[in-house]
């Protein structure tokens, strides 16, 4: 990747460019790791001052993933809290689909389960597999970008990915949320 | 589609076997399977039902991973305005 970046260039005007843009997927990561609203606006306003500090250091590849580290290794710092209960989390985040849209509400109810469900089986998975899965599928980032910001091999990435997405669907199945494999 | 288009797709759909397509599914929904072997990935997906339903099972998965943490539109808010303070020097890097 060719950047072209001024040398001259202020912290502020890098911070602005290369954090700014990242806030809303920061924020998604964090809520997803700390599963806690407060918690997660928390982390990421560290994240942003960790970065910040660091932002003359960086090199400009992969701005995302470069975040993602920061935040995870803040997370890591901070007093692990215990996760509150799932059902918590989700009356903290889910937003009301009826309110929001026309769907009608057994549509929603069939959604919510569903997502649930999806929810729940996440949660099983190791740490190792939700990681990817975090980077992947919350934060909206590549193989090479999760590569880069679990500090693993873009091969790992796919197979814990793949791996993680299989585990969901197993899940799934055995709950009747989805049809098994057809033969 | 014309005739020959569909012909032309269920030719491209059976030079993968369902096993093949199996073992890239997941890469190809994520948009990272960067091989000429692309569109007749998608011919199989378009023209074999079991395929097709495996490849929709997985897209609803991701879906609903992505939208398991939908966080609140107050949060974000603070965040961006708490962003542009830093930028603007409002606040020190030690969060003071
Ligand atoms: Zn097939």
């Amino acid at each position: 990747m060719d950047i072209d970046v001024p040398t001259s260039e202020s912290a502020s005007a890098r911070f602005e460019r290369w954090v700014l843009p990242e806030v809303d997927v920061l924020l998604r990561v964090a809520q997803s790791i700390t599963r806690n609203t407060h918690d997660a606006e928390d982390l990421v306003q560290d994240t942003m001052l960790r970065a910040y500090r660091s932002i003359d250091s960086f090199d400009g590849r992969y701005p995302r993933a470069w975040l993602l580290t920061i935040l995870r290794n803040t997370e890591i710092n901070r007093h692990r809290r215990r996760r509150p209960s799932l059902l918590t989390a989700a009356q903290q985040t889910l937003p009301d689909p009826i309110a929001d849209g026309g769907a009608t509400a057994e549509s929603v109810v069939v959604d919510l389960t569903f997502e649930s469900a999806v929810e729940d089986a996440f949660e099983h998975l190791s740490d190792d597999f939700r990681e990817v899965v975090e980077l992947v599928d919350i934060g909206g980032l590549s193989y090479a970008e999760a590569a880069e910001a679990a500090d693993i091999p873009e091969g790992t990435v796919m197979s814990r990915l793949h791996r993680a997405r299989k585990q969901v669907r197993t899940r799934l199945e055995k709950q009747g949320y989805v049809a098994g494999r057809p033969r | 589609m014309s005739i020959l288009g569909i012909i032309r797709r269920h030719r491209d759909a059976r030079k993968m076997s369902c096993a093949e397509v199996g073992e890239v599914l997941q890469q190809y929904l994520d948009g990272e399977y960067d091989s000429d072997r692309a569109p007749l990935v998608r011919a199989h997906l378009e023209v074999c039902k079991r395929c097709g339903l495996e490849a929709s099972v997985y897209t609803d998965i991701k879906e609903a991973l992505a939208h398991q943490v939908e966080p609140p539109v107050e949060s974000r808010d603070r965040l961006r305005e708490f962003g542009e303070r830093i930028a603007h020097g409002d606040i020190s890097a030690d969060g003071a």
